[in-house]
């Protein structure tokens, strides 16, 4: 085990967001769940699609990917399953990976393939400079939205949800020491972990959505079993109050871990070679190929 | 020796066997030593409707599907009129017909040929108890017509049925006699010999199977796909595979999510690709600018197909040239390869994944589906030859890390590249403009610095690499041929043909598209006085001839568009009119003079 701080997995790039945002708490939350793993800074990747929330790759000093719009997850998962050993971390937001990369989330649910995937969800385009997300809610004004929302906002853990994700949580920015044991708790969680982080954007919705929030949040309570479909499901149906924590977490097998188990069964017991795949195509007199 | 040289077609509805009954055939003749290669048409509904199998038969490899009929076998004459259109027929071509299915009476055929009716359905259902064995009579039938060598045979019927009971394999191996014994009692019918001397080891296979098997000995590690005609063979053929070798094989959501997962494992070290067809490779654009601004190598098949948007799936095109030369947005450095055959589509898709790991950028391997989805007889293909391309991209040295620099200015515009795992070679990879460590800017000056190196690798490559050239015909060529891909054996048997009539002729086929081998382009053009450029689309080709090269004066372009395959002799027709161009560019000199 090495002896890393948190301010170890910090890389020498000057983060760009704007004064007060949430995602620095998201961000300090990345650097202690890493110190806490004490993970060596080369086996790790943080994967990202565009917008502020994925700038971060960048501003960790592990390996990183800043892709396109909506790909965090597909990029991510060519990075985990070519190279298993790394632990792979893949950050959104909510327009990113709800809106253009949405169509990604029921696939990796249903691979379970073993990676942490952080939303961070501020309810609005920030990069862009304003305009509604998928999680814009209520009868807010946006500049794509001019004279109000007029589309109900999604609710993401019910997605997961529904998508049968394995590993299911939901904190706030503004308590990085959750965040920090949501993040540590999905990346020990064998399989994809969904870990929603609410991360307020005090340019463009404002600063009060922090005390909004902090008004709403509550813990889930000591009893709460994270086990239970039905207290999960009745957890993403309140309505007045949003519950921070673990929601739901069940035991399935791995991508691959099913993907070893096909190997096994394509190979009876022994790998193919080159020489033995070419004979399939050979006609007269075949000679053995050179491989 | 005189040359047999036999194009045969298979016509039926679907579920008639005409394309299970033309594989036995190129498999039964191929372990005789015949050299083969069979085009499938069928409608766009790709499952069912009409299918037509054309074969063509020759003791030496075989370079295009052969032009007019020699013979026809119809199973049915429900379909036909959707086929009319692309079967031709010689002046005393034979149509095989059943005995019960009469030939419409509006069928148009040259004077001379000759129908002849065969109890295919009644021999069948003889022999077996049902009609389903009709085109297995029919084999027979064109085996003893055409004196065919029959050992390979029996071996052929054997393995098609080799999941059924020995009954059923019996049974149809009565069918294909009675089908040689009808032929036989034919007193009129021609003679000809099949012996072969030289039994030189073959292979028989598809386009798609070429490129994945280049590919496999190329060392891919990661495949992700998503099914798309005429593709998709190459993603089944990966998911029957890559499980066997220990490598990864997924299935994806789409083709961004399929392209980007290899971008993904190719950041994570692994050699890593996709292949798709035209409507794919658009979603997929995107991406190819971001392994080209990552640097990440990347192998991209596309197939091409008949389009724009759907277009037909099941139909051959070239036009896919200014997609994947030039699509996408901003200064996109790419290459773009193209293979001509089933052989040299293995040679080429090797090259692609030696071009992306070296230069770390994006391979583009054009195809399409008369390459893709034909079936073929070829020489054993020399892979110790390939031996030397098959690399892998060279790591960060230890100097490299002390202070990495993943994206280094450097003459050649390659940088050493790391990956997950590798200490200290930590860096963000990233599609938006960066500095050499990797850092994002919006710096004009270093933005200018950073497009220009990666640019700088389409330069080296022009300038270190083969450019992929294939050339035939005269070296000092009076009249040249320009093509690219598939078309390469149309205009290779051209050239024979007009070598045979006394022609000073070459042509010279690009299997490298992009970077342009420009000098080598040039040396081949200078001495012509005429040129002709031949291609399958609406003169993408010929305009990007002309964006980059001077081309001779007297040039023209022989393009068609449309689904049926070029055939031989329309390209002489084309021929006769750069002579005539010539001609009269020679008289207006003198004329002036």
């Amino acid at each position: 085990m090495g002896n890393h701080t948190a301010t170890d997995y910090r890389s020498d790039v000057k983060p760009v967001w704007c004064p007060g945002c949430g995602d620095f708490g998201v961000l300090n939350a990345v650097y202690q769940a890493l110190a806490r793993l004490q993970l060596p800074f080369e086996e790790v990747a943080v994967v990202s699609g565009i917008g502020c929330s994925s700038r971060l790759p960048g501003y960790v000093k592990t390996y990183g990917f800043n892709s396109i719009h909506g790909r965090a997850l597909p990029v991510a998962q060519g990075v985990k399953l070519a190279r298993p050993e790394t632990t792979v971390i893949a950050v959104a937001g909510d327009g990113d990976g709800l809106s253009i990369g949405g169509g990604h989330l029921p696939h990796i649910a249903r691979r379970n393939v073993d990676l942490t995937y952080i939303m961070m969800d501020n309810g609005i385009y920030g990069m862009t400079k304003g305009q509604s997300s998928p999680t814009t809610g209520g009868d807010q004004e946006t500049k794509s939205m001019p004279y109000g929302i007029i589309e109900e906002a999604v609710n993401p853990i019910k997605l997961a949800l529904s998508y049968d994700a394995t590993f299911i949580a939901r904190g706030f920015s503004a308590n990085v020491k959750q965040c920090i044991d949501l993040i540590v708790r999905g990346i020990q969680h064998p399989g994809f972990a969904f870990v929603q982080l609410l991360s307020p954007c005090v340019t463009f919705v404002g600063r009060d959505q922090f005390d909004i929030i902090r008004e709403l949040a509550v813990d889930l309570p000591e009893d709460y079993d994270a086990g239970s479909l039905d207290q999960a499901w009745q957890v993403s149906n309140e309505l007045g109050k949003i519950s921070l924590g673990v929601i739901y977490q069940k035991q399935s097998p791995t991508y691959e871990q099913r993907l070893q188990n096909l190997a096994q069964r394509a190979q009876e017991g022994s790998r193919a070679d080159f020489a033995d795949l070419l004979r399939q195509y050979h006609v007269s007199e075949p000679e053995p190929a050179q491989d | 020796m005189h040359e047999e040289d036999l194009t045969l077609a298979l016509v039926g509805s679907g579920g008639e066997g005409v394309v299970s009954a033309g594989e036995i055939l190129i498999h039964a003749t191929a372990q005789d030593g015949l050299y083969s290669m069979m085009v499938k048409s069928y409608g766009p509904q790709i499952r069912g409707g009409e299918s037509l199998a054309q074969i063509r038969l020759k003791k030496t490899p075989v370079l295009s599907q052969g032009d007019a009929l020699d013979a026809m076998v119809v199973l049915s004459w429900s379909n036909f009129h959707r086929f009319a259109g692309e079967v031709r027929l010689k002046e005393r071509a034979v149509i095989l017909h059943d005995s019960e299915d009469a030939p419409p009476a509006t069928l148009k055929v040259p004077a001379k040929a000759r129908f002849v009716a065969v109890p295919f359905t009644a021999s069948a259902k003889q022999i077996t108890g049902v009609t389903q064995a009709k085109n297995i009579v029919a084999l027979g039938f064109l085996a003893g017509w055409f004196d065919l060598p029959q050992h390979g045979f029996a071996e052929s019927i054997r393995e098609r049925f080799a999941k059924k009971s020995e009954a059923v394999q019996q049974s149809n191996l009565a069918a294909f006699q009675a089908g040689v014994a009808l032929a036989q009692a034919e007193s009129t019918r021609p003679r000809y010999d099949w012996a072969v001397t030289n039994h030189e080891a073959k292979l028989v296979l598809t386009g798609n199977e070429a490129v994945a098997i280049g590919s496999l000995f190329a060392g891919v590690k990661f495949f992700a796909g998503y099914p798309i005609t005429p593709a998709s063979e190459i993603m089944e053929w990966m998911a029957r595979e890559l499980p066997r070798f220990d490598r990864v094989f997924i299935q994806t959501e789409d083709e961004i999510a399929a392209v980007t997962m290899a971008i993904g494992a190719s950041f994570a070290g692994a050699k890593a690709m996709t292949a798709t067809s035209g409507p794919g490779l658009s979603l997929m654009t995107e991406a190819v600018g971001l392994a080209a601004m990552a640097e990440l190598p990347l192998v991209v098949v596309d197939v091409q197909r008949a389009g724009p948007s759907t277009g037909i799936p099941t139909k051959t095109t070239q036009a896919d040239l200014y997609h994947a030369v030039f699509g996408g947005h901003g200064n996109l450095p790419r290459v773009v390869l193209a293979p001509t055959d089933a052989a040299d589509a293995i040679a080429v898709a090797v090259h692609a994944f030696y071009l992306a790991e070296k230069y770390q950028l994006p391979v583009l391997l054009l195809t399409d589906q008369f390459l893709g989805q034909r079936l073929e007889v070829i020489p054993q293909v020399d892979f110790a030859a390939l031996k030397p391309q098959v690399i892998t991209r060279t790591a960060p040295t230890e100097e490299d890390l002390q202070r990495y620099h993943r994206f280094k200015l450097t003459e050649s515009g390659v940088s050493p590249i790391s990956a997950p795992g590798i200490k200290n070679g930590m860096y963000t990879a990233a599609g938006i403009e960066h500095d050499e460590t990797g850092r994002p800017t919006s710096n004009a000056e270093l933005d200018e610095k950073m497009t220009r190196k990666r640019a700088q690798k389409i330069e080296t490559i022009r300038q270190h690499e083969s450019g992929m050239l294939w050339r035939c015909g005269d070296h000092d060529p009076e009249i040249g041929i320009l093509a690219w891909g598939s078309t390469k054996g149309a205009v290779q048997e051209v050239v024979a043909r007009l070598q045979q009539e006394g022609r000073k002729v070459a042509a010279l086929v690009l299997r490298q598209l992009s970077p342009l081998p420009l000098a080598q382009l040039q040396n081949f053009m200078d001495p012509l006085e005429g040129l002709l450029i031949v291609e399958m689309a609406d003169g993408q080709f010929h305009s990007y001839l002309k964006s980059q090269l001077t081309l001779p004066h007297s040039t023209r372009v022989y393009k068609r568009l449309g689904a049926a395959l070029f055939t031989v002799q329309e390209i002489l027709d084309a021929i006769k009119e750069v002579d005539a161009l010539w001609e009269t560019t020679l008289q207006q000199t003198i004329a002036a003079m």
